[in-house]
């Protein structure tokens, strides 16, 4: 496409995308179109749009994509199916996450919410880019096992995706940076903002009750140095003592650094009261079982984080039932159930 | 909101009539009369024994290893020129993906490359750290080429694949990393000094810059005896990755210019 034409589309996307942010500031609106929003509490977001300016058809197209089974390669399943809107974007019913021809991945499916704020994806941060990463399970074999070539091909001979593609992005030929955009403004137009937790950052003081409040302390305490707040996660890898020896490589296999071997990516707890089994290795089926894990269960692995106490932080009964209660406070139903996040086919 | 949108475009739209009418008086942009094009020529082989794919000659490596390639693609990015003044010139959105067929001579056209002499050259074997973590990219750098790594993000910097044919062992060396200086880094820069010869760049006249490729190097360029039976696959970042990167930046020797 002629350098002219591209800066046409970049304005048009520009001042669309412009207006849609000025209205979107200041609403968290679950009926308005959905978009990409900045809450007052949280941190600037990582992902800026930067060359992908959000406007509501490029979202659209986006959400379409991540509930089409065309992106794997017999047709068989989307997106959704590892990553379920109602369980926090998460797999409920497979501990490893269940691809075509029933291939089992290694890793547990993470709960997907705020990708916008994410530095890097996966559990070892092996994809550095919203953009990028749809790539990964679409082309993974245990996964979608779709080439890109393939998936490009086939989008462009559907009616649906060509005219929306040809509309919105103004192409007349579909390629992957247009599917992996469109795919990228829906993933950070996920946002999970409006649990209890939240009223009460903004202040509502009644939004927690006595016992969220101490588990919030508690969690102050002896986990937000890792799940930090309001994000609960600061995004750096760490090993929480699973397992005294390495099972899987995790961030070391991608800086292929061993003071990385066994660490992960610290993960979100927003709406973790849905989003089991827990850990990477899907090692722990509730709430209870991981508070156990830091009370009684830590390993000592050779590079378990130092804040955590080999052998566990040993709470009481009390203390356990306020750490799972302020989990619990974490579950935000108006983004579990927003329409605008569900299979639109 | 429909309106809105309409406006939108009318707006754009005029803007990008101003646009055009700017370009012409544009830095990067000089007029058509004071810039020329440059060529870049690949031009592969196996020490003596000219190389395509599907390959017609034998070749054996210092491991009395009989190689086949299948598969022989690599980036070169960022090409800087250096003129007889000292000035350089760097093509913009410098991302080539060549790809070894039936012609052993691959190429290169530098475009819009002002008028001067130039004295030198140089550019990447692979994809700048930037570029790795940018996001989605087209032309060159479309993943769909599957010159991308999807689980560890990052470009796939040369691609090499065949089959030892001795003993029937494929392999597949998928040389990358930009991550953690140089214990993965497998970024590699050519550099020619072109003396005593010179580039001339005019409009009336396409300089070529001949370079001889030497397959043999990714097995044994002075960095490490690669061999297929003790090192069949070579496919992620580390320490490896870099010894072959370090070899095969030593397949490339400029040949000639000819103007
Ligand atoms: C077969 C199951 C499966 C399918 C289908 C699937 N995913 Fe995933 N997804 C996973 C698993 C497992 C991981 C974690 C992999 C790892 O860390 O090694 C993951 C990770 C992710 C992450 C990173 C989350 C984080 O915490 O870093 C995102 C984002 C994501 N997937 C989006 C998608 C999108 C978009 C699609 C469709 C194009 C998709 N997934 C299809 C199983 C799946
Ligand atoms: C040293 C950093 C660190 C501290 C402190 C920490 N965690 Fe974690 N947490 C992690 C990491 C890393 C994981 C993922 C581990 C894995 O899968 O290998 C994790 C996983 C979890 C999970 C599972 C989430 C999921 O979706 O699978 C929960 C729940 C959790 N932590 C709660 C807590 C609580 C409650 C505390 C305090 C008692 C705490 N963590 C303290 C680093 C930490």
């Amino acid at each position: 496409m002629p350098l002219a034409k591209y800066r046409a589309f970049v304005w048009i996307g520009l001042l669309v995308g412009l207006s849609i942010r000025c209205s979107k500031d200041i609403t968290e609106e679950r009926n308005a179109p959905l978009a990409f929003y900045q809450p007052s509490h949280f941190p600037p977001a990582h992902y800026q749009f930067q060359g992908n300016a959000q406007t509501e058809g490029i979202t659209e197209i986006g959400r379409r994509l991540f509930f089409d089974p065309v992106l794997s390669r017999d047709s068989s399943i989307s997106c959704e199916n590892c990553h379920v809107p109602i369980s926090g974007f998460s797999d409920p019913s497979h501990p490893f996450s269940h691809g075509v021809d029933q291939n089992f991945g290694s890793r547990n499916s993470p709960a997907l919410s705020n990708l916008a704020w994410y530095s890097s994806f996966m559990w070892d941060g092996g994809v550095t880019h919203i953009e990028t990463m749809s790539t990964a399970p679409i082309t993974n074999p245990l996964e979608m096992d779709l080439a890109l070539s393939e998936a490009v091909l086939r989008l462009n001979r559907s009616p649906y995706y060509s005219s929306a593609f040809a509309s919105h992005f103004g192409v007349n030929e579909i390629q992957s940076q247009h599917m992996l955009k469109a795919l990228a403004q829906f993933m950070a137009s996920m946002i999970s903002s409006q649990s209890r937790y939240d009223a009460w950052m903004k202040g509502n003081e009644n939004a927690l009750n006595a016992q969220e409040k101490e588990g919030l302390i508690l969690f102050q305490t002896h986990c937000a140095q890792c799940h930090a707040e309001p994000l609960t996660t600061d995004f750096s890898f760490k090993n929480n003592g699973l397992t005294a020896l390495t099972e899987d490589e995790g961030r070391g296999h991608i800086t292929t650094l061993a003071a990385d071997l066994g660490k992960f990516k610290v993960p979100s707890l927003r709406n973790v009261e849905k989003t089991l089994p827990y850990m990477h290795n899907a090692s722990m089926a509730s709430l209870e079982e991981v508070i156990e894990h830091y009370s009684s269960g830590i390993q000592a692995h050779p590079n378990l984080d130092p804040s955590l106490p080999v052998g566990g932080f040993q709470f009481s009964n009390n203390e356990k039932q306020a750490l799972v209660a302020f989990l619990k406070s974490l579950t935000d139903d108006a983004y579990l159930q927003d329409k605008r996040l569900q299979n639109p086919w | 909101m429909k309106k809105s949108f309409l406006w939108a475009a009318l707006v754009a739209l005029t803007l990008v009539s101003c646009d055009k009418d700017n370009d012409d008086n544009n830095n990067n942009n000089p007029p058509a009369d004071t810039t020329g094009k440059l060529i870049l020529e690949f031009e592969h082989h196996w020490d003596s024994k000219s190389a395509t794919i599907p390959q017609t000659n034998t070749f054996t490596n210092n491991n009395g290893e009989s190689i086949e390639f299948t598969t022989l693609r690599y980036y070169v990015s960022n090409i800087e020129l250096t003129d007889s003044e000292g000035n350089i010139w760097k093509e913009e959105e410098s991302y080539h993906l060549l790809s070894l067929g039936t012609n052993p001579v691959l190429e290169i056209e530098l475009d819009k490359v002002p008028t001067a002499n130039y004295v030198g050259m140089r550019y990447m074997i692979g994809v700048d750290s930037l570029r790795n973590v940018s996001g989605a990219q087209t032309g060159a750098l479309d993943p769909a080429n599957t010159m991308f790594w999807t689980w560890n993000s990052g470009y796939i910097f040369l691609k090499a694949e065949g089959v030892e044919t001795n003993s029937q062992t494929n392999f597949a060396y998928h040389i990358g990393g930009f991550r953690n200086g140089n214990k993965t880094n497998a970024l590699q820069e050519i550099s020619y000094n072109f003396a005593p010869s010179q580039a001339e760049v005019k409009p009336s006249a396409t300089p070529v810059v001949h370079q001889m490729v030497n397959l043999n190097h990714l097995f044994d360029g002075g960095t490490i005896t690669l061999g297929v039976l003790a090192n069949p696959n070579v496919v992620m970042p580390g320490p490896m990755a870099v010894n072959i990167s370090r070899n095969y930046a030593t397949m490339f020797q400029l040949d000639h210019v000819h103007n």
